[in-house]
């Protein structure tokens, strides 16, 4: 047992020290300065002095989704990593796990994310839909409908989505390079 | 949408126990006998959530002691009748109760009027001498209405209730926790930490409804039941369910007594005990007459669960319903120890309890001891009219401090101690057992708010339990020791 | 938080306790103050305690809530004089059923100051002030975890190496029938940070079942607030406080969970699931209030042992409390940051003093990521490419042009848990 009375009190220098970074903050630095990004993924900060929010593209070098850019927002708040980061798909695009507002459907984002896991973890997982798109579990129901019926289908509707074509009526943004 | 006051003021404890808790709530009368600190605390916890009415019965008036440590006085209540004074600091709490005093001696009232508690919902008692409270007891146990008792001195605190049995509410066996859980309307997080025991149960229970109660016997049934298992997982991750898969083999077989204890249970020298046997053989020949009667074929349970997937809360819900049940064996057995050594003509005490089980043991032991100080203490106070106060325990350097008197108060409370012991046959000395009496010395009767708010918090919860018919009391007793925050319950 | 926090300012409390005093007031406590006991520290005094409880100890309290008010009350009544209370909110009707120093003619006023003048009204020698520095110990009655988090790091973060320093704080958290209390002395013991996985987490549910698949009519709400408002209000602000808002998300919800054919929507589960409302009784605030109360009471006067560390509660299946000692986290981003203190030339460079921390034995560094600790100033970071390339030309700049004296570096690494403080001190 610490006898905590033992120690003497000292107050009036407590006021002095400056405020350090927080808990979160160290957290997404000790992530960003290890995260192997490989060629496929760049990072960009609106504010570099603003760790907590960025962008992401990935340009997928095979699959159904080469030759595209696709980008995402990340928003991490101060629970971080207690609280998963925020990430949005910042274009329309047909996908069977991303809908047509930025919702993305990967469940480390959600329902299985714990504080061990962090950024590498993340950017794998999104890298992941592009070159292995879910059809069990869709957000975008047609696009997943799509993939599991006519794999051939999909990938030409993949194609006219990412020209900026529509796609049964619903246009696309245009993500190639 | 409207939404009316009340359910406003009540929305955090409606999504516990919903409009049917509340009513039951809210048309409950509750009786308090003595508005100490801790008699308040409990109302406070009861009044703030909406009980219907309260009745505080007491004839004390009003002293400095009183206003020092209950929040529910001033010090202009000194010299006014306590029943009236705390009802209307109560009564403030909360506009929707009703608050009543009494302001009689309650133990008369016992004596001469007893049927005057039959109009309440419950009662709860602090600080009632044991006689008049066993009347009490006797009266409220035949009209079935649940009676506290409560005893807080010092650091340490005491409950237990009296249940008439009709009042028919869940007591928790591992059958029953299994059914709390609805597999089907679990979400994915809660589905994926279900105890594997309990999964394993659950499809056991569904395989025997299937099979005219019978268990899979062959290989082919045995993987039909894990077929059945593996179905309702609902995705690949779900490690509870591989766990549940990897013991399922355990589930299949009938549980009996392994084939190496069964030939230890047919040696001679189990059989032919003797004055001469030794302690081995005796608990062996003990743990045999388990087997043969109560325990139905089984060993004595060993009372740990193993580590695995589950919330915490759950976890901790099977490891007591194992912890409960290995009590219970395991005082079977020494009873059956108890026995043999008088049947051989040895002294009940020549095999401590240690040597039965020691784990459990130690568990319960460190706090039944706080038990036993409180019951003692009462019955110092039947013969002095007070409670043990002195200042008993010195360091050693300065031990020659301690007055006479001090000294006497530690030994009649101690004498006190070893008469109790002596009537319930306990006859493992208790650890530390002065220390525990030095603390009751020192604590003098004393009522600390801090530990009469914990109590209090405690007992209303249980109430409330027992009133809403929601959730699961305690059965029946709870010694909470604030020296070393930890609780623990007894069947006493 | 430190913006939003108000603190009580009341003048006229300063009389000294004992002139508030009436025969008997302490006469409970002080069989126990007065008294040796077996179990005590022994350096215990046996004093009436007055040393401490009435003069040298001041208190902080945080959070006016469920918990706050039975805090507030139990430390009055323990003979603690000097307490200050800080809480943000204002007082709401769902308030009512649980924390008793409030009623409903204080509804909309701040929390902080009703509960003070009701606790020096009610308990009279009770002084609150305006210091904040130099508490003893600090009472954490919070339901949030961000602000427990805070208020964790800014104690940890305050004992700069110095065990002087050190301020205790005791932390208590309830849910329903549940909760804990727990004793953190910063540095030393586990900290709130350290045990951040072992808290319940969040009901989130997957964004394709909300999507396609509801079972629950939770999942039909999560819909209605995550993917139809923001479809259909793409240009209003959800504000979970307003009602009307509440109304729109529940009768979206009730739509979709009969097009489901679903059931048990309601208004009260709506609010509950998008506002993540923790259900709250006053017996389990008793209980959990008074638990850390008993603490700081048992830690102030050494009358007896204190916690050590951590005591869970249950009372949703009988009575259950489970007292352990919690292990601190090596990799905790709190208190498991190593902090050293290096000299160093005032001529060396920054990549000389990289290549300096990956030679140097006793920390075995990799690729050492570099930060100002305060300014958050990036001197070398090995990634991500855009910092790296950033960052590249520091280099050949001299350590000293961007780190002081005594500044410290926050150090990042694969091989370090969490992160390394050095203390730069030139030579």
């Amino acid at each position: 047992m610490i006898k905590i009375w033992s120690i003497k009190k000292d107050n009036s220098s407590a006021e002095k020290k400056k405020p350090k970074v927080s808990a979160a903050q160290i957290r997404v630095q000790k992530d960003l300065t290890e995260l192997a990004l490989p060629d496929t993924m760049q990072m960009n900060f609106p504010d570099e002095a603003d760790l907590l929010n960025f962008n992401l593209s990935i340009t997928p070098d095979e699959g159904f989704y080469r030759g595209g850019v696709f980008r995402f927002t990340f928003n991490i708040n101060n629970n971080y990593p207690h609280d998963p980061p925020k990430v949005r798909c910042s274009q329309k695009i047909y996908h069977p796990n991303i809908d047509l507002e930025g919702n993305v459907c990967l469940n480390i984002l959600r329902e299985d994310w714990k504080p061990v896991l962090n950024l590498n973890s993340v950017l794998v997982g999104l890298q992941y839909l592009f070159l292995e798109p879910n059809a069990d579990d869709p957000l975008n129901k047609d696009a997943a409908e799509d993939l599991r019926t006519n794999r051939k289908n999909f990938e030409y509707n993949v194609k006219q989505s990412m020209r900026g074509k529509d796609v049964k009526g619903v246009y696309f943004d245009n993500v190639l390079m | 949408m409207h939404v009316d006051k009340k359910t406003q003021k009540y929305d955090r404890q409606l999504r516990l126990w919903h409009a049917s808790g509340q009513t039951a709530l809210e048309t409950a009368k509750v009786c308090l006998i003595n508005g100490t600190a801790t008699g308040c605390e409990i109302l406070k916890d009861l009044v703030l959530p909406g009980i219907g009415s309260f009745t505080v019965v007491d004839d004390k008036i009003v002293d400095g002691s009183d206003v020092g440590n209950t929040f529910f006085l001033v010090p202009d209540s000194i010299g006014k009748s306590r029943a009236q004074a705390v009802t209307e600091f109560l009564q403030e709490l909360n506009e929707d109760v009703k608050g009543f005093h009494f302001s009689e001696n309650p133990i008369a009232l016992i004596e001469n009027q007893p049927e005057y508690f039959l109009q309440f919902s419950i009662v709860i008692t602090t600080n009632i001498p044991e006689k008049p409270l066993l009347k009490l007891a006797d009266t409220l146990w035949n009209a079935k209405i649940p009676l506290v008792v409560l005893r807080t001195v010092g650091f340490i605190g005491y409950f237990r209730i009296a249940l008439p049995e009709h009042t028919n509410v869940p007591f928790l066996s591992l059958e029953q926790y299994v059914k709390t859980f609805n597999f089907d309307t679990l979400d994915s997080m809660d589905h994926g930490h279900i105890p594997y025991v309990v999964i394993l149960l659950k499809y056991l229970e569904q395989w025997k409804q299937d099979h005219d109660g019978k268990l899979p016997s062959t290989s082919a049934e045995r993987n039909e039941f894990k077929q059945l298992i593996q179905s309702g997982k609902r995705n690949a991750d779900e490690e509870n369910f591989d766990e549940a898969l990897s013991s399922a083999w355990r589930a299949c077989t009938v549980t009996k007594v392994p084939r190496q204890v069964e030939e230890i249970f047919k040696d001679s020298s189990c059989e032919n005990i003797t004055s001469e046997s030794s302690n081995f053989w005796i608990i062996v020949r003990a743990i045999r007459e388990f087997v043969a009667n109560e325990g139905q074929g089984l060993l004595p349970l060993a009372g740990s669960v193993p580590d695995m997937k589950a919330y915490t809360s759950g976890y901790v819900a099977m490891q007591n319903i194992y912890r409960q049940k290995a009590k219970e064996d395991i005082s079977i057995v020494r009873a059956h120890v108890h026995d043999i050594l008088t049947s051989i003509g040895r002294s009940v005490d020549s095999i401590s309890d240690d040597e039965i089980d020691s784990r459990w043991l130690r568990d319960s032991q460190e706090n039944i001891v706080n038990y036993v100080l409180i019951r003692a203490m009462d019955r110092f106070y039947e013969s002095h009219n007070r409670y043990p106060d002195a200042a008993t325990f010195f360091l050693e350097d300065d031990a020659e401090e301690a007055s006479e008197e001090a000294r006497s108060e530690f030994s009649t409370l101690k004498t006190y101690v070893n008469l109790l012991l002596g009537e319930w046959d306990i006859t493992n000395y208790p650890e530390h057992l002065d220390n525990h009496i030095h603390e009751i010395c020192r604590a003098g009767g004393s009522e600390l708010a801090n530990i009469a708010s914990l109590l209090g918090g405690m007992v209303s919860q249980e109430i409330i339990k027992l009133i809403t018919r929601q959730y699961i009391p305690i059965n029946n007793s709870i010694v909470f020791d604030g020296i070393r925050s930890m609780s623990s319950s007894y069947i006493l | 938080m430190s913006e939003t926090q108000m603190q009580t300012d009341l003048q006229g409390g300063l009389e000294t306790a004992a002139s508030k005093d009436w025969p008997g007031r302490w006469s409970h406590l002080y069989k126990i103050l007065d008294r040796r006991g077996p179990f005590a520290d022994p350096s215990f005094t046996p004093d009436h305690g007055d040393e401490i409880l009435l003069n040298t100890c001041r208190v902080l309290v945080i959070g006016a809530g469920g918990l706050g008010c039975e805090i507030l009350k139990n430390l009055a009544l323990s003979g603690f004089k000097n307490i200050e209370v800080i809480d943000m909110d204002t007082i709401d009707v769902s308030n009512l059923n649980r924390q008793f120093l409030f009623r409903p003619s204080d509804v909309g006023k701040p929390k902080a100051k009703v509960a003070s003048e009701f606790i020096m009204k009610r308990v009279p020698g009770v002084k609150d002030d305006d210091y904040y520095l130099g508490f003893q110990l600090i009472i954490c009655g919070l339901d949030s975890v961000e602000a427990r988090r805070w208020i964790n790091a800014t104690l940890v973060n305050l004992v700069d190496g110095e065990p002087e320093r050190i301020r205790v704080l005791v932390d208590g958290g309830t849910e329903g029938f549940k909760g804990q209390a727990r004793v953190i002395i910063p540095t030393i013991t586990s900290c709130y940070e350290c045990s951040l996985d072992m808290l319940g987490k969040q009901r989130t549910f997957p964004i394709c079942t909300i999507a396609n698949t509801p079972r629950l009519p939770e999942h039909c709400i999560e819909w209605a607030s995550a993917i139809h408002w923001p479809k259909e209000r793409p240009d209003i602000k959800m504000d979970t406080d307003d009602p009307i808002h509440i109304q729109w998300l529940y009768e979206t919800a009730l739509k979709r969970a009969k097009e489901f054919n679903i059931t048990g929507v309601t208004y009260s589960l709506t609010q509950g699931v998008v506002k993540n409302i923790i259900p709250a009784i006053a017996s389990t605030n008793a209980i959990i209030a008074a638990s850390c109360c008993n603490e700081a009471f048992k830690l102030i006067t050494t009358s007896q042992p204190y916690l050590n560390n951590y005591m869970m509660y249950t009372g949703n299946e009988g009575l259950y409390t489970y007292t352990f000692e919690h292990q601190k986290k090596p990799d905790c981003p709190v208190c498991g940051n190593e902090r050293v203190t290096m000299e160093i030339s005032m001529e060396i460079t920054v990549e000389d003093f990289i290549e300096y921390l990956k030679e140097k034995q006793d920390i075995q560094l990799k690729k050492p990521s570099l930060s100002h600790a305060v300014t958050n100033e990036k001197i070398y970071w090995q990634s991500p490419p855009i910092f790296e390339e950033k960052t590249r030309p520091n280099l050949e700049r001299k350590l000293l042009e961007m780190v002081k004296q005594g500044d410290e570096i926050t150090v990042t690494d694969t091989t370090l848990p969490i992160s390394l403080q050095i203390v730069v001190s030139y030579i």
